[in-house]
């Protein structure tokens, strides 16, 4: 895979995170489209399985570096880790089940993107509490962040439905090349059905 | 050819395992505390600015689309009601600071320090992104934010405090955030800073913050809706008294004491998307500033 184009739409999707996803939320709710998620889709679905396991780390990373986490009297925090890991877990998964789903099908990348924030999501939550138990005076309900988590999984469902055909223009750019996976028994193309 | 061989051994382990080893050392810095997590913050500022350039201008864009939080109001009339919420201001606080200089003088008779009053240079930030609940602002220590910086919307709504400033950008907690303090208030019942009736608000979480009136009793007259509720807390820095908090849309009686009211605030403007803030820093830092 080419990593510097992975890069490059790695800084745009989160910056579009960053930037766009606070603004096209619904107000006074902490509900928030991840644009990164679908790029992690994309590239899980058809790099390397290690390749795709490192995009989800460090993709993840970023995520951890900027989300700070609020704290009790303290300045916030931040946490390298449960995203990191959360978005590498997810990126398995999408490895685990690519070979069984329609790639060219939009809906495909919209379906792997809401699984993906939740297992992503569910993976980080997890970590944070087990973390909480040691007292550490970070400000976080588990209940509200899995609440959260499931309607920011459906908004990234829906920006993932928008975004798969563009993504899919930059698939020759990536260079996935030979190791290209298995595009699975309901591939489209005549190309890959041969 | 041995020499080789050995050579390549360690490379190969690294190559093969290196996805677990970094996992290994995420899981452990994701249990670190927060003392040995210095490091992060300043990855997480490079990265900060590494994506300003891609959000701030997408903010701007997604702003042409969406409703300004501040209001239909005409440019005109803003900046007229901003023009006044300032001068009101600035007698509030002269007013608070006359209370306190009185307080001041009775400590002096009895050897207590005395706080200088401290000047205020305001630096303006644009909001360039939202992540964790906390606003990222494109200002930071290079445009001379101090620890104890304040965050309001044209100068006069508070947003919150500085809570991590870097070289180029701040993060903030809007006041409205779950993760604030509890914050004392006074609700402005007339003109005058003496007037105010005491509450302490709590952020409720979506976008308002609800607490209790304090010395409640039957003397007390009523508070009606649209009163205006003013920061007047001791543990936030001095030149943050007496900024707007918002306004009293709700007064309800106590769960508990029926007799005690329970007031619900909402700031002028939705705190989490505001797209411009001001900052208000003491033009010299003070060691008695405390940050909230």
């Amino acid at each position: 895979m080419n990593w510097a184009v992975f890069a490059i739409l790695s800084w745009f999707a989160i910056g579009l995170d960053v930037g766009l996803a606070p603004a096209i939320s619904p107000e006074s709710s902490d509900i928030r489209p991840s644009f990164f998620v679908p790029l992690l889709v994309f590239v899980a679905m058809r790099a390397p399985h290690r390749t795709a396991l490192w995009a989800g780390l460090v993709g993840g990373l970023m995520l951890d570096l900027i989300h700070p986490l609020a704290r009790t009297g303290a300045s916030p925090v931040i946490i390298t880790g449960p995203n990191a890991v959360g978005m590498m877990l997810a990126a398995q998964l999408v490895v685990a089940l690519r070979s069984m789903v329609m790639h060219r099908n939009p809906l495909t990348t919209a379906v792997l993107a809401f699984i993906t924030v939740v297992v992503a999501g569910v993976a980080a939550i997890a970590m944070l509490t087990i973390r909480t138990l040691f007292g550490d005076g970070i400000v976080f309900s588990p209940t509200h962040e899995l609440l959260t988590l499931l309607g920011s999984a459906l908004y990234t469902g829906v920006v993932a439905l928008v975004f798969a055909i563009p993504l899919s223009w930059f698939a020759p750019v990536f260079s996935f090349g030979g190791h290209h996976a298995n595009p699975g028994r309901f591939a489209w193309s005549h190309a890959d059905r041969a | 050819m041995r020499a080789a061989s050995t050579h390549n051994i360690p490379r190969s382990f690294l190559a093969r395992h290196a996805l677990a080893i970094t996992v290994g050392v995420l899981l452990i810095t994701a249990m670190l505390p927060a003392s040995l997590l210095g490091w992060a913050s300043w990855l997480g500022s490079l990265v900060d600015t590494a994506v300003t350039p891609i959000a701030h201008p997408v903010r701007i864009t997604s702003g042409v689309f969406t409703p300004d939080p501040r209001g239909a109001d005409p440019e005109q009339i803003r900046v007229l009601q901003n023009e006044l919420e300032r001068e009101r201001l600035a007698r509030l606080q002269a007013e608070q600071r006359a209370i306190r200089m009185s307080h001041q003088i009775a400590q002096l008779t009895q050897g207590a320090a005395v706080n200088p009053d401290v000047p205020v240079v305001q630096v303006p930030a644009p909001v360039v992104g939202d992540s964790g609940g906390l606003l990222l602002l494109r200002a930071g220590a290079a445009q001379g934010l101090t620890h104890d910086a304040v965050a309001t919307v044209d100068g006069v709504q508070l947003l919150g405090p500085a809570q991590r400033i870097d070289h180029r950008t701040t993060r903030v907690r809007p006041i409205t955030d779950r993760g604030t303090p509890t914050i004392q208030a006074a609700i402005m019942l007339d003109a005058s800073a003496s007037a105010g009736l005491a509450c302490i608000l709590a952020p409720t979480g979506n976008g308002t913050l609800r607490g209790d009136v304090m010395s409640d009793d039957d003397a007390t007259p009523d508070i009606a809706e649209g009163t205006p509720v003013r920061l007047l807390d001791d543990t936030w820095p001095e030149h943050a008294q007496m900024l707007l908090i918002g306004t009293v849309e709700r007064v309800e009686p106590h769960a508990d004491s029926p007799l005690r009211r329970v007031v619900t605030v909402r700031p002028t403007v939705p705190l989490s998307s505001v797209r411009d803030a001001v900052f208000r820093v003491p033009s010299r830092p003070t060691p008695e500033a405390a940050s909230p």
